[in-house]
């Protein structure tokens, strides 16, 4: 899987390329949000366009990220945007949609940070 | 019944997975339809993979499904010493809570969601974690 990482505005961008963000990728996945963060950047968003399926695994990477943002001393978040409709059904059935915000669009998250 | 074998390594959950969902679509399990119910598979054999080995090489996952007297059954059956499966609930999320939210062990909660019936068997001399839909939770046969 790829990960694609773009700055906008000083919000960071994060999109994972493939359709399944799953046990086979998650390490890679939250190997990378975590190292973005410890480079400093705390207003991720994270482009769920090309995700179809996702699993407590990928699901696990997000909230690591988002813990991590939380314990830091600069406030951050983690956003998501273009979230597929499976895994809207997914995040609703476990709650976690209760902790991490959705948008339509990457614009709209972005903006969100302003 | 009907069987598929692979070796226990992360990369065959994924085909373990699309068997199973297939094998239930053809079988016509209404929740078959649903996104989460692959979720709930997928789960089930990540664990096999994660817990099921007994670090040998040639270390397998055997996937079984059935339907009998309407009541419909899945099996991964893997090479692990077997464990207790506790009713687990989902974590009570919240934004105000983070710091108590788990980065791990949704994987159960999602099965449950599923499968009223979650509970590991012995199949010979092996494990398996036994998801089933009772026949009540399936349509009459011959019912579209």
């Amino acid at each position: 899987m790829q990960i694609e990482v773009v700055n906008d505005n000083g919000t960071t961008i994060v999109r994972p390329t493939g359709d399944r963000l799953d046990i086979e990728v998650a390490a890679q996945f939250r190997s990378k949000l975590l190292s973005l963060i410890d480079e400093g950047n705390r207003h991720l968003v994270v482009d769920l366009k090309d995700v179809s399926f996702i699993d407590s695994s990928g699901l696990g990477a997000l909230v690591s990220a988002l813990k991590t943002l939380k314990r830091s001393s600069i406030a951050g978040d983690v956003r998501l945007a273009r979230v597929q409709a499976p895994v809207v059904s997914l995040l609703e059935v476990i709650r976690l949609n209760r902790v991490f915000t959705s948008y339509a669009s990457v614009e709209q998250a972005v903006q969100s940070y302003q | 019944m009907t069987t598929l074998t692979v070796p226990n390594r992360i990369e065959f959950v994924r085909p373990a997975t699309a068997f199973l969902v297939q094998a239930a679509r053809a079988f016509r399990v209404p929740r078959a339809a649903e996104p989460v119910f692959e979720v709930a598979i997928s789960e089930a054999i990540t664990n096999a993979v994660k817990h099921g080995s007994r670090a040998e090489a040639n270390s397998t996952i055997t996937c079984e499904v059935e339907l009998e007297q309407g009541a419909f059954t899945m099996r991964i059956i893997d090479d692990g010493s077997g464990f207790t499966v506790r009713e687990s609930a989902l974590p009570d999320v919240s934004r105000e809570h983070i710091e108590a939210l788990p980065a791990s062990g949704y994987g159960l909660p999602i099965i449950h969601t599923v499968f009223p019936i979650v509970r590991v068997v012995t199949v010979g001399d092996r494990f398996a974690l036994e998801l089933a839909l009772p026949a009540t939770a399936l349509p009459p046969a011959g019912a579209e």
